[in-house]
């Protein structure tokens, strides 16, 4: 247990320091961006630096990055602009429309962890990689759409850039096509990547693990789900309380200071593991 | 107040009205096999097919979708295969004829479809424990599924224009150049919010999600 932890907590500064090294390059990304006049290109590093900021600020410790990698994949189309500017690797552009959508998606997903961890939105995996995927899809569409608003209406050259309108049109339906088909392969490499991170990492609580079962069902148990309408589901079956308000932030105090000994918030993908800190702090505030 | 009460139309007569609809689809897939229109007689078949699918649904796989429902699914494909056939005396088809044509298609599609992404979202919230959608999310979540149905959509319309030009057939589903792709888009959102501002949509579709609740569990 005690040679595990620190496995842990030694992982989990490495992943800190990676992020906020991230987090430090986009800002200046989207700071020059800005300086620049270039508003459109600074919009998207800098949307994925206040995402990466949220968790160690809600948290309060620098500490509570998100996954390095899912992070890296994120910056992946701004890292490849600033050291590669345009050229290609083994004929792959990094700043082509693939590597585009395989960012938009890690958003997705960073949004997705976000939302489940910081709000009353609760997601499993397979919600959160559904989620993903159409919300790649989406992006482009409302991106499209946006863009072509700007244009038709205020006169900006995004979309309609002064190419013939059937050019704009097919490389408007070829971005479609990648946010689809990368979307779907994000979905697809997302759902390895937790199945892989958690089995890797044994991150269940022992009582989850004992109570085996399918997966969904044994995730949550010893945690109460407060669904903040007043019905208050809980599935702790431990304590027999299920139901009521008193019960469900005993239950949850309780598991929450097991889990936390545990293991850290390194993996906010793993939705279970940033549950203790978020019962924890919403016991703290009521 | 109902949307049935307010139109002032029965059960019974709403299944009259899918009837005749699907009656007039059938007649448009004979209309395209007479002239050879490649384009007529797929949409039309595909759209006859998909009136079809609540009553499969409900015989095979137990998912209730009242007549309301299905009056509903069949008036949005019914109206893109007139769109596509046109009516009698008209030359050529409502696409081309009626401006607005796209556009209501377009919106009425993506309601259905909106319905598609609620009843699936409620369901899963329903199944898992584990998952808690509250409306806020819900209704974002449905706008995105649309969205992201209507970019799948201009993708199969791509792809069956390219396949077409490459393999020199007629192509079934046409795209009219990017203003067109971006309307399109739009009335797919406005579709959306529609029916996710709608108060009764989930009044409706309750039945619906229990029995898709009930099936997944049975099936775990």
């Amino acid at each position: 247990m005690n040679s595990g932890l620190r496995g842990v907590l030694e992982s989990q500064r490495l992943n800190a320091v990676a992020g906020w090294l991230l987090v430090g390059v986009l800002s200046i990304v989207a700071v020059v961006d800005a300086l620049s006049g270039r508003y459109v290109a600074a919009f998207f590093p800098l949307a994925l630096a206040v995402l990466a900021v949220v968790p160690p600020a809600v948290l309060r410790t620098p500490l509570a990055m998100l996954p390095w990698e899912v992070l890296a994949l994120g910056a992946l189309p701004v890292l490849a602009e600033l050291l590669l500017s345009g050229r290609t690797i083994l004929g792959f552009t990094l700043t082509g429309r693939v590597s585009t959508y395989l960012a938009v998606a890690a958003v997705a997903l960073i949004v997705a962890v976000e939302l489940d961890v910081f709000t009353s939105v609760r997601m499993n995996h397979a919600f959160a990689v559904l989620f993903t995927v159409v919300t790649t899809m989406a992006a482009a569409g409302v991106w499209a759409v946006l863009q072509w608003l700007s244009d038709t209406y205020l006169g900006t050259r995004l979309l309609l850039d002064g190419r013939p309108p059937e050019v704009v049109e097919t490389a408007l339906m070829w971005d479609f096509v990648a946010a689809t088909a990368v979307g779907i392969g994000a979905g697809v490499l997302f759902d390895r990547y937790f199945r892989r991170v958690v089995r890797l990492e044994g991150r269940l609580p022992p009582e989850a693990s004992a109570a085996g079962g399918a997966p969904g069902s044994g995730d949550r148990s010893g945690t109460a789900v407060d669904r903040g309408d007043g019905t208050g589901a809980t599935v702790d079956r431990g304590d027999g309380s299920a139901g009521d308000g008193g019960g469900t932030g005993d239950a949850s105090g309780n598991s929450g200071e097991h889990d936390r000994d545990g293991d850290g918030s390194r993996d906010v993908g793993a939705d279970h593991d940033a549950e203790p800190d978020r019962n924890g702090r919403r016991e703290a505030v009521e | 107040m109902k949307l049935r009460e307010w139109l002032g139309i029965g059960p019974r007569r709403q299944r009259q009205f899918v009837r005749a609809m699907q009656l007039v689809l059938l007649g448009f897939v004979f209309i395209g096999l007479d002239r050879g229109d490649l384009r007529i007689v797929v949409n039309a078949s595909v759209a006859l097919g998909v009136t079809y699918l609540p009553a499969v649904l409900e015989r095979d796989y137990g998912v209730p979708l009242d007549a309301g429902l299905t009056l509903w699914i069949t008036l949005a494909v019914f109206l893109h295969a007139i769109g596509t056939t046109g009516l009698p005396g008209w030359e050529g088809g409502l696409y081309d004829s009626v401006p607005w044509w796209d556009n209501l298609t377009h919106a009425l599609s993506a309601s259905v479809v909106a319905a598609v992404g609620y009843a699936t979202a409620r369901a899963i919230d329903a199944h898992s424990d584990a998952v808690y959608l509250p409306p806020r999310f819900t209704f974002v979540f449905v706008l995105l599924f649309v969205m992201a149905f209507g970019v799948l959509w201009e993708v199969l319309e791509f792809a069956i224009g390219e396949a077409a030009t490459a393999f020199g057939f007629q192509a079934v589903l046409i795209q009219h150049g990017i203003a067109d792709s971006m309307t399109d888009l739009i009335f797919d959102a406005v579709g959306a919010v529609v029916v996710g501002t709608w108060g009764q949509l989930h009044r409706r579709l309750d039945r619906v999600v229990d029995s898709l609740v009930g099936r997944v569990g049975e099936g775990a």
